[in-house]
């Protein structure tokens, strides 16, 4: 079924439509199960979307064509000027596309996983026995989940099988449906440590991914003025812009910690893993990042899979609370957040998050004195 | 303000000094200028010959420059490999140390008989005797960086060579000038070798040609002109440094 929006504004820029178009749809709902994909002038990634957009303003007939014939969605919206569209057939006109997804079937994608262990197993090479064992979990697409333990019960570990560093001795992961057998490209991560790049001022060290990741590195010449504009939006979003040309020893703990999550999402990754990443900052600080990264994963919709020893931290932020062993470690229990999202800091001192953070603290109590 | 003039002057005057204690027991002691001239002397025997000694000061030079040149190419590719592949480190390392501990003057009739006399054996034994440091540091330097800052890139699916260069060369810039430090001094010392026995020109040519006529204070010249020029060069190193490379000394209290 193919629709059409029409722009106010010309715009040949791929990133102000989808800007523009962000802006229509607002604020996506908690439990949406749409997934817009966006093909522009680049191919990108395509995790079974349901609704295409394509930037039709610089297309011709041919071009669209061969485009409509690739998506794999069953839903596709071309947004451009009226003149774009003289030489098709007449398509419906949608005012924005948020009168489009109520009526949208759910999707079958909602029911898989976007991320799936399968009873995972790992040990390290000489030793025999296992760093994690038996992990298994599923998290749908645009999840926070987050993941609690004691020190030492491989809470890296199960990183390093997320991000594919670390293939698993047993069992398997799987990211968007796909088997993990390598690093991915989809994925953004930020360590405990902000490991900016000493000699590279901060804009530069955000836009590092994109010299690495295809088809952002192939464009890079190109397209640099794009993605400097982009990197710098990212920093305004975190309050950093006026750092961009500061080196990243002359920043703070803190500013280190938030140019380093920049980094982590500049490539636009559908999924973000955090490893302890608030870990050596001051309590202030820390619920100033919880806002900024509750804000950013609003707005973005990517999954998140937050590893911390912060119950408070864990409670605030994650949809699904799991806990993990002593080593090796398992998953011992799975907590759904009750409290409703969109949450303010203010949560924070009421009893049911006092309830919920208490409970967690037994789960761990139990593991520690285990 | 005050002090760092004074830094910057204090190795003048220690110079200074130098000389005018060199002075002084020379003329107290009438040291004969056949054993240990004095400083006028050697300045006299300068202004006399400056002629050829900055003939010979010029090709010493560039036959040095030429060298050291080649010695960072390898240098680096060298440690490049040696500091990426375990394996050939394990495998390469113990036979380099075991080549650099071979005297490379003794080299010098070997690389005649391959290449001849002049320029060829000068810039081979300076090339031989300065690339080992160059490579060992440049080897060290990517063997040290920290897996945290690898992992940023490898998460992301980096090749190994996009790595290597966005993190480990850089990572590297300073121990490899440190290395330059030493190496361009090195240099000096291989073409010197070289010139001494196997050419006709160079100051290592000039050394050798002095003493034998007993002109000790040309030779000191000769030597003094050596040591300028390697100054010169270490300097020149060591302020492309602190350009290249202030985000590695930001402790020393330069902010």
């Amino acid at each position: 079924m193919m629709y059409f929006i029409e722009l106010s504004q010309f715009s040949a820029e791929d990133h102000a439509i989808t800007q523009t178009l962000r802006e229509q749809m607002g604020r996506r709902e908690r439990n949406t199960t749409h997934w817009i994909e966006w093909k522009g002038d680049h191919s990108s990634e395509s995790f079974w979307p349901d609704v295409t957009l394509v930037n039709a303003a610089r297309l011709d007939w041919r071009q669209l064509k061969s485009i409509v014939d690739q998506c794999r969605a069953d839903t596709i919206v071309l947004a451009g000027r009226n003149d774009s569209m003289l030489s098709l057939p007449t398509l419906p006109h949608i005012a924005s596309l948020c009168d489009l997804l109520p009526h949208m079937p759910a999707h079958g994608s909602m029911s898989e996983a976007f991320v799936d262990f399968n009873h995972v197993d790992l040990a390290y090479d000489d030793a025999s026995d296992f760093a994690v064992e038996d992990i298994t979990l599923q998290a749908r697409r645009g999840e926070f989940i987050a993941v609690v333990g004691p020190s030492g019960c491989g809470k890296s570990t199960f990183m390093k099988l997320a991000t594919g560093l670390k293939a698993p001795t047993r069992g398997s992961v799987s990211v968007g449906g796909e088997s993990v057998t390598g690093p991915l490209k989809c994925v953004g991560m930020a360590f405990q440590a902000p490991s900016l790049l000493p000699w590279r001022t901060t804009l530069d060290n955000v836009l590092l991914p994109l010299e690495i990741v295809q088809p952002y590195r192939a464009n890079f010449k190109r397209d640099r003025q794009q993605y400097v504009a982009r990197g710098m939006q990212l920093l305004k979003t975190v309050g950093l812009d006026g750092y961009a040309t500061h080196y990243p020893w002359q920043l703070s703990g803190g500013m280190q910690q938030r140019a380093s999550i920049c980094r982590a999402l500049i490539h636009e990754p559908k999924m973000l893993l955090l490893d302890e990443p608030f870990g050596a900052l001051d309590a202030f600080t820390r619920e100033e990042l919880w806002c900024m990264l509750r804000e950013l994963w609003a707005v973005q919709q990517f999954n998140v899979i937050l590893v911390t020893h912060d119950l408070r931290e864990a409670a605030f932020l994650a949809d699904t609370i799991y806990v993990m062993s002593k080593r090796p470690g398992r998953i011992i229990a799975r907590r759904e957040n009750p409290l409703p999202q969109a949450r303010d800091l203010e949560v924070t001192y009421t009893k049911p998050f006092a309830d919920l953070v208490h409970e967690l603290r037994e789960h761990i109590g139990r593991v520690r004195d285990s | 303000m005050k002090k760092r003039i004074t830094r910057k002057l204090a190795p003048w005057l220690a110079f200074a000094v130098l000389l005018v204690v060199w002075q002084a027991a020379c003329s107290y002691f009438s040291v004969s200028e056949f054993i240990f001239p004095s400083p006028l002397e050697v300045a006299r025997s300068m202004v006399d010959y400056a002629g050829p000694i900055a003939g010979h000061a010029l090709r010493t030079f560039w036959v040095t420059i030429a060298g050291f040149a080649i010695a960072v190419g390898v240098g680096v590719l060298l440690g490049a490999l040696i500091g990426s592949f375990p394996a050939l480190h394990a495998a390469l390392y113990p036979l380099f140390t075991a080549f650099n501990a071979l005297p490379k003057a003794a080299f010098v009739p070997i690389l005649v008989v391959w290449v001849g006399i002049g320029v060829g054996p000068a810039i081979l034994t300076a090339f031989l005797i300065s690339f080992f440091p160059i490579m060992v540091n440049v080897a060290t330097g990517l063997a040290t960086v920290e897996p945290e800052l690898e992992d940023v890139l490898r998460v992301l699916g980096a090749r190994r060579i996009d790595v290597l260069l966005k993190v480990g060369l850089p990572r590297s810039l300073p121990y490899f000038f440190a290395s330059l430090k030493v190496a361009i001094t090195l240099a000096f010392v291989g073409s010197n070798v070289s010139e001494m026995t196997a050419s006709n020109e160079g100051i290592g040519y000039l050394l050798v040609s002095a003493s034998a006529s007993m002109r000790m204070p040309l030779a000191f010249a000769g030597l003094a002109t050596i040591g300028a020029m390697a100054m010169a060069l270490y300097q020149l190193f060591a302020f492309i440094e602190m350009r290249t490379t202030a985000w590695a000394h930001r402790g020393r209290g330069t902010h």
